[in-house]
């Protein structure tokens, strides 16, 4: 099993990501103003129907979300593990 | 009626409108967070990080990026399609108001319930218009729903969401989608006829220099390269070194991407603006109230100014470089096929050139003048047409930022932290047509602060180039034409009458005194042809079609010297006095 890893590189990875990505967001506003889509627009029927939809989406956007932190929290620690694996020369296949 | 009335009436676009934008914020965080994951797969490459874990973390982070992609352009579409909805409801609602200011006027009312009521002499035609208007309004109100139904056209399987565990495709949209083969129909065979055939692998992101880029691309299969080209773009368009078809492609890709990123970007900016509930009609029109708001609507125009190019059918054209995380965006755009061509030409423009107000000018003359070259080396029978090519790939100086230290247009850093994109870009071109077998001469044309981008790119950069035309040149950064690196006799420079730049010398030796550059005439004389070449004056006037400086740099692209007409040759001065010849 060949493998090479830089953990400074894997930590500068999700170091970066988490700059990048920004502040996650309050999806609670978009799922009210969904929610009161009907009560906008009486009478329309897609009003009903685009309600729910926009809360699923936000709802998909949330967990989507939380998916990436925990990606991000793996790359670090993965970096963390590699350096422990380096300061005590633990056999490759352990590692990787 | 009467209901329906009441339900218009009890409409609230506004709230429609909030949810749009609120929306449209969601697709900005979803678009940043994708561009986040994007950075990290091109940050993680297999030479810091290989083995099990790093594939699995690779796939994972792929997985994520095609989620998000869907996410972002759902939120887009369902911003875009509730803004519309509010400006639908808020037009009924005027017309309905404009029904009773017209019934008013005729001395009539309409009821709540719709009725129409009025004196006796109420003219027909007058309660046909208020009924008209009336219907209308309703009508229009009526079809807000079926927008809504309709929701975001979600790509389908497109994404490997897979490892994430968690997300349905199906969850993602609530339209009507066609229904799934049934496995247990005859003919079908169990195979969802939807699904394509299983891709090749994704390959490792490419490597960054041109020639190990054109090498990464010349060893892909087909269908490693269909894969990366629908899934990663990102890593084609910029890719110098790919070939010009691939990165075409892949660029228009990454355009639409980028339409929809400064349209949510623009909606969220408007929300931000403090006036926005002022500014933001029935239309979505936002007049530009702050600096996010100008930018983004910049941004727009940027974009449209490339699409409405490559819309143009009356010419091939290629988008070579689009580099939308840039401030302005960096745009490349052809003239032809750049894979077929014998010879390229391309034009770096100087000071005050921006996307949306140069890019259709500078494709019109450099098109222009690509198709006398190509006449020029058919006539001599050289290899292959001339295509051009506009590189707008720098933030040119703009008048605003004459007395900024780092961005004026007296000075060299502009041209400086251009040039190792331009050298790249070429590099890129020449490592393509290599890597096909193809030899292609490249050619460079600076005009204004340009010129200044070119000669330092070549001063300090020494990318592959056959010839260079200046013109309309303030100085090329050097004191002798050596310092260039070009091969003798390839160097050419006009200047035309009541050209306020040329003389200037602001950049080193002015180049019509380089010793061995060529002198370009700028005249009304007759050309070689027969025709009669125009006079080119002042500063901007030297890729006019007609003019003699057209014609001679379609003959330097084309590389047939017999057909150059010469201009006047000045003295060259014993001890040049340059005014400043900055290397850094």
């Amino acid at each position: 099993m060949r493998f090479h890893a830089d953990p400074d590189e894997i930590d500068c990875a999700a170091t970066r990501f988490t700059a990048d990505a920004g502040p996650d967001r309050d999806l609670a506003a978009i799922a009210r103003l969904a929610e009161a889509l009907p009560d906008a627009l009486p009478g329309l029927p897609g009003a009903q129907i685009a309600a729910p939809a926009l809360g699923r989406l936000a709802t998909l956007h949330h967990g989507w979300r939380a998916v990436a932190d925990t990606h991000r929290d793996g790359l670090s620690r993965a970096a963390r593990a590699y350096r422990l694996a380096d300061r005590w020369e633990l056999p490759a296949g352990s590692r990787a | 009626m009467s209901e329906q009335l009441e339900q218009l009436r009890a409409a609230h676009p506004r709230q429609v409108l909030a949810a749009a934008l609120e929306a449209a914020r969601e697709a900005e965080a979803a678009y940043r967070l994708t561009q986040a994951l994007a950075i990290q797969g091109a940050t993680l490459d297999p030479a810091a990080w290989d083995g099990p874990a790093a594939r699995l973390a690779a796939a994972a982070s792929a997985d994520l990026l095609g989620v998000g992609r869907t996410l972002a352009d759902a939120w887009t579409t369902w911003a875009t399609r509730l803004a519309r909805v509010a400006g639908e409801v808020e037009t009924a609602q005027a017309e309905l108001r404009q029904a009773h200011r017209v019934a008013a006027a005729h001395g009539a009312a309409v009821l709540p319930d719709g009725r129409l009521v009025g004196p006796p002499d109420l003219a027909p035609a007058a309660a046909h218009q208020i009924r008209g208007i009336l219907a209308g309004a309703l009508s229009r109100y009526a079809a807000c729903s079926g927008l809504l139904a309709a929701g975001p056209e979600l790509p389908g399987r497109r994404w490997g969401a897979a490892s994430l565990g968690f997300v349905d495709p199906d969850d993602l949209g609530h339209a009507a989608r066609p229904p799934r083969p049934d496995p247990a129909q005859p003919g079908t065979a169990g195979v969802d006829p939807a699904l394509p055939d299983p891709p090749a692998p994704l390959p490792a992101p490419p490597p960054v220099t041109p020639g190990a880029a054109a090498a990464w691309w010349a060893g892909l299969s087909d269908g490693a390269r269909r894969r990366v080209l629908d899934e990663r773009p990102e890593w084609v368009g910029p890719l110098d070194g790919a070939p010009a078809w691939a990165r075409d492609r892949a660029n228009r890709q990454l355009l639409e991407r980028a339409e929809q990123a400064a349209t949510a970007e623009l909606l969220s900016a408007v929300l931000a603006d403090p006036a926005a509930g002022d500014v933001v009609g029935p239309g979505l029109t936002p007049q530009p109230r702050t600096l996010a708001v100008r930018e983004a609507q910049d941004r727009l125009a940027d974009l449209a100014a490339v699409r409405a190019l490559l819309a143009d059918a009356s010419r091939q054209r290629q988008l070579l470089v689009l580099d939308t995380t840039t401030v302005p965006m960096s745009v490349a755009v052809s003239t032809g096929d750049v894979d077929t061509a014998g010879s390229l030409a391309v034009l770096v423009p100087g000071f005050r050139t921006t996307i949306r107000s140069d890019l259709t000018g500078h494709d019109a003359q450099v098109g222009a003048a690509v198709d006398v070259a190509t006449g020029m080396a058919r006539a001599q029978g050289k290899a292959g047409p001339v295509v051009g090519i506009t590189w707008l790939g720098y933030p040119a100086p703009q008048t605003v930022e004459v007395l900024s230290r780092n961005r004026t247009v007296l000075g060299t850093t502009v041209a400086v932290a251009a040039a190792p994109h331009l050298a790249a870009f070429l590099q890129g071109l020449s490592s393509a047509a290599t890597g096909a077998g193809r030899t292609q001469r490249v050619v460079l044309w600076g005009h204004s602060y340009g010129s200044t981008v070119v000669g330092v790119t070549l001063r300090d950069l020494r990318p592959p180039v056959s010839a260079v035309a200046v013109f309309g040149s303030p100085g090329l950064g050097v004191r002798t034409v050596e310092q260039l690196g070009l091969p003798a006799g390839t160097l050419f420079v006009a200047e035309a009458p009541a050209d306020p730049v040329t003389d200037s010398g602001w950049f080193g030796t002015d180049p019509d005194r380089l010793r061995g550059a060529f002198p370009l005439s700028t005249r009304a004389t007759t050309l070689p042809d027969g025709t009669p070449g125009a006079e080119s004056r002042w500063h901007v006037d030297y890729l006019r079609p007609g003019s003699t400086s057209a014609w001679n740099l379609a003959a330097v692209a084309a590389d047939t010297p017999s057909l150059l007409v010469r201009g006047p040759v000045c003295p060259i001065p014993v001890i040049p006095a340059p005014r400043e010849c900055a290397g850094g």
